[in-house]
């Protein structure tokens, strides 16, 4: 039976319906005035004593895509079953803490000198703990590879306000430099090859049938999908804030992006990133990401991927942006069986691993050696110039 | 119509829906809402149209999406050659110009597309727009104000209203994102797989003649193999196929011989790939369990 709440005693159903709807819009749903009153007609011939089926009855309303539909029976319960305002308060209190933690930590302010990374590297490399090719070598790698790099600039320094112009002048070039491809549908185009003759019929018959005009149309370009997975695992972290910021970027320039991030697990995240400030955006995903644990596993995100979203959404007119240093604490097989069923999707996969920019760096890591036959462009990314000039060599692909 | 009566009614036309279906059918039909039904291939999404049209004993009008439809094959479209005949046959009666646009842009020389026809017709028909996800984004916006208004706007002509509102059914298997405008004005579903009792009931409410004992190792192998990591998982349109094959090969039971077993898995497995992951062993074991 249904526990008595404190909306149920003193509200009227309409009010209930309303603090619903601003439960579900609390938690990423799209909602407006316009499900309440749908919700209040589509209830009248529906049996209120029973909750499965005015739960049935609001998730066909309140719901709109399939993610939602796999949300919605758990907001439903936490709201109706009177342990909504606990949870919603146990998430304001978390996400004051986060917060607080996020301006102590200041993600966007300079690491000092010096201490750049030994501590945030460290403790990424540790997270990876069957991994000790990443967190012995890569130390000493980036350590070693910053001494010499310094006069560059690299992304986990940059924190201003600059640093999302030139993110957002780079994505724009790069969304440009994604080739289009031609559709296979015509459009009227007054340079077009192929006469129109439907409208050059239509057209003519002013004229008693004499194709005085001619009408030409052609196939369009289509622009291409892109398609990011962003690795924010331990040893990304430094680098996790500029990347979503570069992806946010992405979703912004172009509408049909898509974009997941991983850890142990994979997560499609492309609804958040359509908050139009994109602190705001990179905040609330380094929120939901904070239950993610420690260690990478490529491999199973990939498959992850693959079983899930990409016969969906990858074909011939994709682009995957892989962003990873390609350390992995899974098999590295899978990576490689992994990469090569999304390349049967005839689409172009982009890898760009930070680490790359790094002098003497070699792809020593087990799953990037696998990764690195299946790739059309494996680049770095570690600085605003790499993300820069990565528009020549799309070009080329 | 109560929902538990719409699914009383599916079940008599064979057509076993769940209750959030049910309930889904009920809503979009008590709010003249079109219904969204997503999910993977082959688990009855098309049917549930057929069967609507049957349930309201209507017609069926069925708009099939691909990459390029536009909206004179899926509106209107004028005859053009009729139009060219009526001009030459004119000529003589009248030089009137505005007499014969008026003559040649009227009901008479307009070829109704799907979803004309639909609006058009005494009866409310279902109008199934089958694979959304395959049509441009463009034409989502042809359907807006179809699906919102329920009337036509043609230039030469002048809009055309519904004449009785139609039952929408909206199908897709989410090779794209629909637009947002498009998703706010539907009742949304998405048909999973069914469970195991549902697809025992499906499997025989379809095929009465299989012994029960049977249709449950069928639906008990089906329901193990989606579990295996496979590229295309078999929906229940597959399941039918393949114990519609069990049957006619005359087999009582599933383990009673593997091999042909595993040479009718055919119907169920649709890429290279599956087929190599379930094995003959696999398939010994997917049946015992």
């Amino acid at each position: 039976m249904l526990k008595p709440t404190k909306f149920l005693l003193r509200s009227s159903k309409t009010s209930r319906l309303l603090d619903f709807s601003h439960h579900m819009f609390a938690n990423g749903f799209n909602t407006s005035f316009d499900q309440v009153t749908q919700s209040l007609n589509g209830l009248q011939n529906i049996d209120l004593s029973k909750i499965q089926e005015w739960k049935n009855a609001l998730k066909s309303i309140y719901c709109y895509n399939f993610d939602t539909y796999e949300k919605f029976d758990e907001l439903f319960d936490s709201f109706w079953t009177n342990e909504g305002r606990k949870k919603t308060n146990i998430q304001r209190q978390n996400n004051n803490k986060n917060n607080d933690t996020i301006n102590t930590r200041s993600i966007f302010a300079p690491p000092e000198q010096g201490t750049l990374d030994n501590e945030s590297t460290n403790k990424s490399m540790t997270d990876n703990e069957n991994e000790m090719e990443a967190s012995s070598n890569a130390v000493s790698k980036i350590t070693a590879s910053f001494i010499e790099n310094k006069k560059k600039t690299d992304l986990k320094e940059l924190i201003d306000s600059d640093l999302q112009k030139r993110i957002h002048s780079a994505v724009l070039k790069i969304a440009k430099s994604i080739k289009h491809k031609r559709s296979r549908r015509l459009i009227a185009d007054r340079k077009g090859i192929k006469l129109d003759l439907r409208k050059i019929v239509s057209k003519s018959l002013p004229y008693e049938g004499y194709p005085i005009k001619l009408y030409k149309k052609s196939k369009p370009k289509k622009p291409m999908r892109i398609v990011s997975i962003l690795d924010i695992s331990g040893s990304m972290k430094v680098y996790s804030q500029i990347y979503l910021t570069f992806v946010k970027g992405l979703v912004g320039v172009n509408q049909s992006a898509d974009v997941y991030l991983f850890h142990t697990r994979l997560m499609r995240v492309t609804e958040y990133l359509k908050e139009n400030d994109t602190l705001k955006a990179v905040n609330r995903i380094s929120l939901l990401t904070e239950g993610f644990s420690g260690g990478t596993k490529i491999g199973k995100s990939l498959k992850e991927f693959n079983n899930v979203y990409s016969k969906n959404q990858v074909n011939g007119r994709t682009v995957v942006i892989i962003i990873s240093d390609g350390y992995d604490t899974g098999s590295p097989k899978i990576v490689s069986q992994e990469l090569e069923k999304l390349k049967k999707r005839n689409c172009k996969i982009i890898w760009l691993n930070p680490l790359l920019g790094w002098e003497n760096y070699e792809p020593v890591a087990a799953s990037m050696k696998e990764a690195s036959s299946h790739l059309d462009l494996f680049a770095p990314c570690n600085t605003i110039e790499d993300l820069e000039n990565l528009e020549k060599e799309l070009c080329m692909i | 119509m109560q929902w538990q009566n719409i699914k009383k009614y599916l079940y008599d036309l064979d057509y076993i829906a769940s209750d959030e279906l049910a309930m889904s059918i009920h809503i979009a039909s008590s709010l003249s809402r079109p219904l969204l039904l997503e999910g993977e291939a082959g688990i009855g999404k098309t049917a549930l149209a057929i069967a609507l049209s049957k349930l309201h004993e209507t017609s069926l009008i069925r708009l099939q999406c691909y990459e390029g439809l536009d909206s004179t094959s899926t509106i209107y479209e004028w005859n053009y050659q009729k139009q060219l005949l009526a001009i030459r046959s004119n000529e003589t009666k009248s030089n009137n110009e505005i007499d014969i646009d008026k003559h040649i842009f009227s009901r008479d020389f307009l070829l109704e597309r799907p979803l004309l026809k639909a609006i058009t017709q005494k009866k409310s028909p279902v109008l199934l727009i089958d694979e959304i996800d395959r049509a441009d984004e463009e034409f989502e916006a042809y359907l807006l104000e179809i699906l919102s208004e329920f009337q036509v706007s043609i230039p030469e002509f002048g809009t055309i209203k519904a004449v009785s509102k139609p039952i929408v059914i909206i199908t897709s298997n989410s090779t794209r994102d629909l637009s947002d405008a498009l998703r706010r004005r539907c009742i949304y579903n998405y048909v999973y797989y069914p469970k195991k009792e549902l697809e025992l009931q499906i499997l025989q409410k379809k095929m009465p003649n299989i012994e029960l004992e049977l249709s449950r190792q069928i639906v008990s192998f089906v329901q193990n193999l989606r579990m295996e990591d496979l590229e295309k998982k078999p929906g229940i349109a597959e399941t039918l196929d393949w114990a519609a094959a069990i049957s006619g090969l005359g087999l009582k039971d599933l383990s009673e011989n593997h091999e042909i077993l595993h040479s009718t898995l055919v119907c169920l497995l649709k890429t290279e790939a599956d087929k190599a992951i379930i094995s003959l062993e696999t398939s010994q074991k997917l049946a015992k369990v």
